[in-house]
């Protein structure tokens, strides 16, 4: 028989009851396993950028950023938090000397669709919740190419705007697998 | 901290995503009204992150190294035969180089040719690629007191691969020749066609409005052309490829998105300065100002 894990329960602060209190490690513990899914995706603008034969890493970056503030903002948008959010956009516009601006603003409608929805989007299946990607990947990169064309004055290439949203859709259920199980063991604070 | 209520808390928790939005699109307006500001906040970002970039990159060059060398290991025996052909080939080659290196010497003598300057260039290791998903650049790290100025030209080890765009204290970005906005005078080694070498983001540049009468040929060689005052003649690009029927581009010698290593030249292309236009690339500050340059001798020969 597969031993029922009950430490989420044992540290759950919602519940009544008597707990010992946290130790100084335990916080710090805490802190670090909320800020596992911010530093994942700074740590993925990074490695993007440097020079190695990934295929398609100009088009994979913003796929997957959009993918990972997506996926946390339903499950646990504590730990990626809206400030949060504009700072990886900046980032990323910053580094990839895009248009500024272009990348906060799909991160945060991104962002804003997962949380307002979250209790909506959390009941669905996998399926569904990927279909519903889809669909927002497909307007916030169509977004992107109109906002990108409109400031430079010129209609940009669309074959990468179609890699971005194809990269997008496909990486995503890969990225879920790997942050659905973060997020019940690395990146999940009640599991001090 | 301001003692608050509950319901003003929740309020103002609310509140933070529209702010970040007028904010996001503030940051766009800015963009666009103040692109300086927005260039020296991007270069200060880059100077930090530069040597991070390294760092993360090390470990990763470790594991590439020691796949590399196991799969050289496994075909040591065929390359070494095929490489000692290569080499017997090299030599003649050789050969001929150095007799027509004496050839042109004694010919130029004749001629009281006015040899060319020594071009001063420095050699910049490729930090991070940042293209973006609508544009290509390098950004290369540099020494503190570096010379390196915008405008300048940079050439892998074969040939031109881009142009200085903007300088950091501690790097600078490079706008490669496949930049979707690059476009690029230049001269057809065979035919002595003129064309524009534009970028479309793609790794190989197009080449457009080329004679009506003068195909480019396959496989021809693509110089620059010094029309313009934006490049001086004569940097080799690399070759003719028809991808299509009708559709022309150029294949660089090496490809663009393996840079490692660049090479940036001052080329002293401060004689002239042209009018200003909207999107000219300034070539750079008068302080240096150096004789015009007859013919760029690439390879730095000394003769």
């Amino acid at each position: 028989m597969i031993k029922k894990d009950n430490t989420n329960h044992f540290n759950d602060r919602k519940t009544p009851g008597i707990r010992p209190a946290f130790s100084k490690f335990q916080h710090i513990d805490m802190v670090v396993r909320s800020l596992v899914p911010m530093a994942f995706t700074i740590f993925v603008v990074l490695f993007l950028s440097t020079p190695f034969d990934i295929p398609g890493r100009n088009e994979l970056l913003p796929a997957i950023v959009v993918a990972s503030v997506y996926f946390w903002s339903i499950y646990r948008p504590k730990s990626m938090p809206a400030v949060g959010v504009f700072f990886l956009g900046f980032l990323t516009d910053l580094l990839n000397f895009s248009t500024p601006g272009v990348v906060i603003f799909i991160l945060l409608i991104t962002y804003g669709i997962g949380v307002t929805q979250r209790f909506r989007l959390a009941k669905y299946n996998f399926i569904l919740v990927w279909l519903i990607f889809a669909v927002i990947a497909v307007g916030v990169f169509m977004l992107q190419w109109i906002l990108s064309s409109v400031f430079s004055l010129k209609i940009m290439p669309y074959t990468s705007f179609l890699f971005e949203i194809i990269f997008a859709v496909g990486i995503y259920p890969l990225l879920s697998i790997v942050f659905a199980w973060a997020h019940r063991t690395i990146a999940n604070p009640g599991k001090v | 901290m301001i003692p608050l209520s509950i319901h003003i808390k929740q309020g103002l928790a609310k509140l933070v995503l529209p702010f970040l939005f007028v904010v996001a699109c503030l940051i766009m307006l800015l963009g666009q009204a103040q692109p300086k500001f927005i260039e020296t906040l991007r270069l200060k970002v880059t100077d930090f992150l530069a040597p991070g970039y390294a760092l993360i990159e090390e470990p990763f060059n470790i594991v590439y190294g020691f796949v590399n060398t196991i799969k050289d290991i496994q075909n040591i025996s065929a390359e070494n035969k095929a490489l000692k052909e290569q080499n017997l080939q090299l030599r003649r080659w050789y050969h001929v180089a150095m007799g027509l290196v004496d050839e042109n010497t004694l010919l130029k003598n004749q001629l009281h040719w006015i040899p060319d300057r020594a071009l001063s260039f420095v050699t910049a290791r490729v930090v991070a690629d940042v293209s973006g998903v609508y544009h290509k650049a390098i950004l290369v790290v540099l020494g503190e007191d570096h010379s390196v100025k915008p405008g300048q030209v940079a050439l892998d080890g074969f040939g031109l691969v881009g142009r200085v765009t903007e300088v950091g204290e501690r790097s600078a970005r490079i706008l490669l020749i496949n930049d979707d906005s690059s476009r690029i005078p230049v001269r057809l080694s065979n035919s002595k066609a003129q064309a524009i070498m534009a970028g479309d983001n793609s790794l190989y540049p197009r080449l457009i409005f080329y004679p009506e009468d003068k195909h480019p040929i396959e496989g021809e060689k693509v110089v620059t052309d010094g029309q313009g005052d934006v490049l001086p003649a004569g940097i080799p690009i690399g070759y003719v490829h028809y991808l299509k029927p009708g559709q022309p581009v150029v294949v660089p010698y090496l490809p663009l998105d393996h840079l490692r290593i660049v090479r940036i030249f001052n080329y002293g292309k401060n004689e002239v300065i042209a009018p200003g236009a909207p999107g000219r690339v300034i070539p750079s500050t008068k302080k240096n100002r150096q004789g015009p340059v007859a013919s760029p001798t690439l390879l730095g020969r000394d003769e």
